[in-house]
């Protein structure tokens, strides 16, 4: 049966790989909220972070942490051009239907990333294997978690420290969420709202790839792997709102013990399912955040 | 019409081979094509079609295992679907707007794909004296695709079509005109349903095993919408003639690139999504541009 040191090691595991879904499902959110368009790249751009990681690694030994540093602006700025291809442009050009256009344009967009993966590093299982990621630490003599695993998840925290800190103090965040709360009203106190939107984007493709870093220290990946991700994402963003830091961060962490859970007892046949469920729940249940 | 009719029947006695199997796969993507076509008149965005196949063809399977006459399989794997998508509808319709919408509609399937792999994971297995020739189910996807075809030209110049319009131009205002909106949503939501249902049993029955991967394809997706948005969204024959080009695309992207044709794929979806708004755009500018410079010079 299962006695309580399983249970603490689910628990345990599940909390480190969740902070991670929380901060892909915090891009998600936060592009959500600035373009007012749902992403469903989001997943593929994950996915190619972390092959860009994976080849800085294997090309020139650079570690996924410190790759993260180089990823963040190059995924800003990418961040910067789809937000301004699927937000700004449409505007300008005065279509009306824009969410569809977004949606079908994102599908294409992932599509065009997937394919490019298939192309360019062929559709292989990879994974990073660095040595000292994969030490298990205990804690107690119940719990342990790979090194790997905590490491992503304690830079995970740290980053949405730097997350929080960057929306509640400094001018460009607290501008970034006046204009996810009320575009027009912040335009009018004084926020460059084009500018402001832009570099909301390029904030939200950064956290994914972020969380691409972080990831490929905790999962193997393959081109197709960006769906997956996006269902994470989506269910974070549906479960924690629309642009709420710590609610993706509770979020996140529920869904990874969930995850951690449901493979237990059901050798993760049932993952899909359950995930899929909560988010079609979650999204016909919370009337807020739509 | 007529010609449409023929131009449906003739491959069947001139084509043979992979010649058949190619017009047999346009005519598949007219019909989810042209079923997305159907909900995008009305602004129904659903991305659920691909699940309607997968559904559909499942159904066939079982139905099929389970010694069904092929009439009644045919008729199941239509309508499995529909009574599957029913709760979803109601659920979807009434609760969500717009791209969660639209999201919602995209995890269905995925939900279907994922309950269907719980308990018959490995694959259904249908022995192969059931299976039905290419010739008969080509027969099956030129019926279904005239019904569809002959739907949407229903649809679209009925006053129905009017209705849809008016719908999606604003709701409310159409709503206020006394058009059952909640109403034709559900139908629109619910026909591809039925069709795209049956388009996966003509999958299914030249199959002998079905997998979950196959028959619940997100590729096809993005294939389907390309092949309405190439052909000419919202107009009736569209979706068809997308399909042409589509699946002639697909066949010679599978001979030169076996791997990234998901990326060609991407790049003319983003390509036809972005770039026929800004032709329309430099288009009326150039015109009102030269307008203007008339007016002010004389």
């Amino acid at each position: 049966m299962i006695g309580l040191p399983e249970v603490l090691q689910l628990i345990a595991a599940g909390l480190v790989t969740g902070v991670i879904f929380g901060l892909m499902g915090l891009g998600l959110s936060v592009i959500l909220g600035t373009m007012g368009i749902v992403n469903m790249a989001d997943g593929a751009i994950i996915m190619f972070g972390m092959y860009l990681t994976y080849w800085l690694f294997a090309l020139f030994g650079i570690l996924p942490f410190f790759a993260a540093f180089l990823i963040m602006p190059l995924f800003f700025g990418v961040g910067i051009l789809f937000q301004y291809a699927f937000a700004e442009l449409p505007s300008k050009l005065g279509i009306t239907d824009r969410d569809a256009l977004a949606i079908v344009g994102t599908i294409g967009l992932a599509a065009l990333l997937e394919g490019s993966a298939n192309i360019l590093w062929s559709p292989d299982v990879r994974q990073i294997g660095i040595a000292w990621l994969n030490v298990p630490i205990g804690f107690g003599g119940v719990v342990d978690l790979p090194s790997g695993h905590l490491l992503a998840a304690a830079l995970t925290i740290v980053v949405y420290v730097a997350v929080f800190i960057f929306f509640r103090r400094t001018y460009a965040g607290l501008s970034i969420r006046a204009l996810i709360e009320d575009r027009t009203a912040a335009s009018l106190m004084g926020v460059n709202v084009g500018r402001m939107s832009l570099i909301g984007g390029g904030l939200g493709i950064s956290l994914g790839g972020i969380a691409a870093c972080m990831l490929t220290m905790t999962n193997a990946f393959y081109p197709s792997v960006g769906w997956q991700f996006l269902l994470y994402a989506f269910v974070v963003v549906a479960l924690g709102g629309m642009g709420n830091i710590i609610g993706s961060l509770i979020a996140g962490a529920s869904i990874g013990v969930i995850q951690s859970a449901t493979i237990a007892v059901s050798n993760s046949i049932l993952v899909p399912v359950v995930f899929l469920s909560i988010f079609l729940i979650a999204l016909a249940i919370r009337r807020e955040s739509i | 019409m007529l010609i449409f009719v023929a131009m449906m029947v003739l491959p069947l006695f001139l084509l043979s081979g992979f010649y058949l199997y190619t017009a047999w796969l346009i005519l598949y993507y007219a019909i989810l094509a042209s079923g997305w076509n159907i909900g995008r008149i009305g602004n129904v965005i659903s991305l659920a079609n691909f699940g309607y196949v997968g559904i559909g063809a499942y159904s066939y399977g079982l139905a099929t295992l389970n010694n069904l006459p092929f009439a009644s399989a045919l008729f199941l794997s239509g309508i499995v679907p529909v009574i599957c998508m029913i709760p979803v509808s109601f659920l979807l319709m009434i609760k969500l707007r717009g791209l969660y919408f639209s999201v919602g509609t995209f995890v269905v399937p995925l939900i279907a794909s994922a309950l269907i792999q719980v308990f018959y994971g490995t694959g259904l297995y249908i022995p192969f004296q059931k299976a039905i020739p290419i010739n008969q189910s080509y027969i099956i996807l030129a019926t279904l695709t005239f019904f569809s075809v002959a739907f949407t030209a229903w649809m679209t110049w009925s006053r129905y079509g009017l209705a849809l319009r008016s719908m999606f131009d604003a709701e409310a205002a159409a709503e206020a005109n006394g058009v059952n909106t909640g109403r034709l949503k559900l139908i629109i939501f619910l026909v591809p349903a039925f069709f795209g249902g049956m388009a996966g049993a003509a999958l299914a029955s030249s199959l002998s095993f079905l997998d979950t991967d196959v028959v619940f394809a997100v590729g096809d997706l993005l294939l389907l919408i390309l092949a309405t948005l190439i052909g000419g969204a919202g107009t009736v024959f569209g979706p068809v003639i997308g399909a042409v080009i589509v699946t002639i695309l697909t066949v010679v992207l599978g001979i030169y690139l076996p791997y990234g044709h998901l990326a060609v794929y991407g790049v003319i979806v983003i390509a036809v999504v972005l770039g026929k708004p800004i032709i329309q755009y430099y288009r009326a500018n150039l015109r009102s541009r030269a307008s203007v410079k008339n007016v002010t010079s004389s």
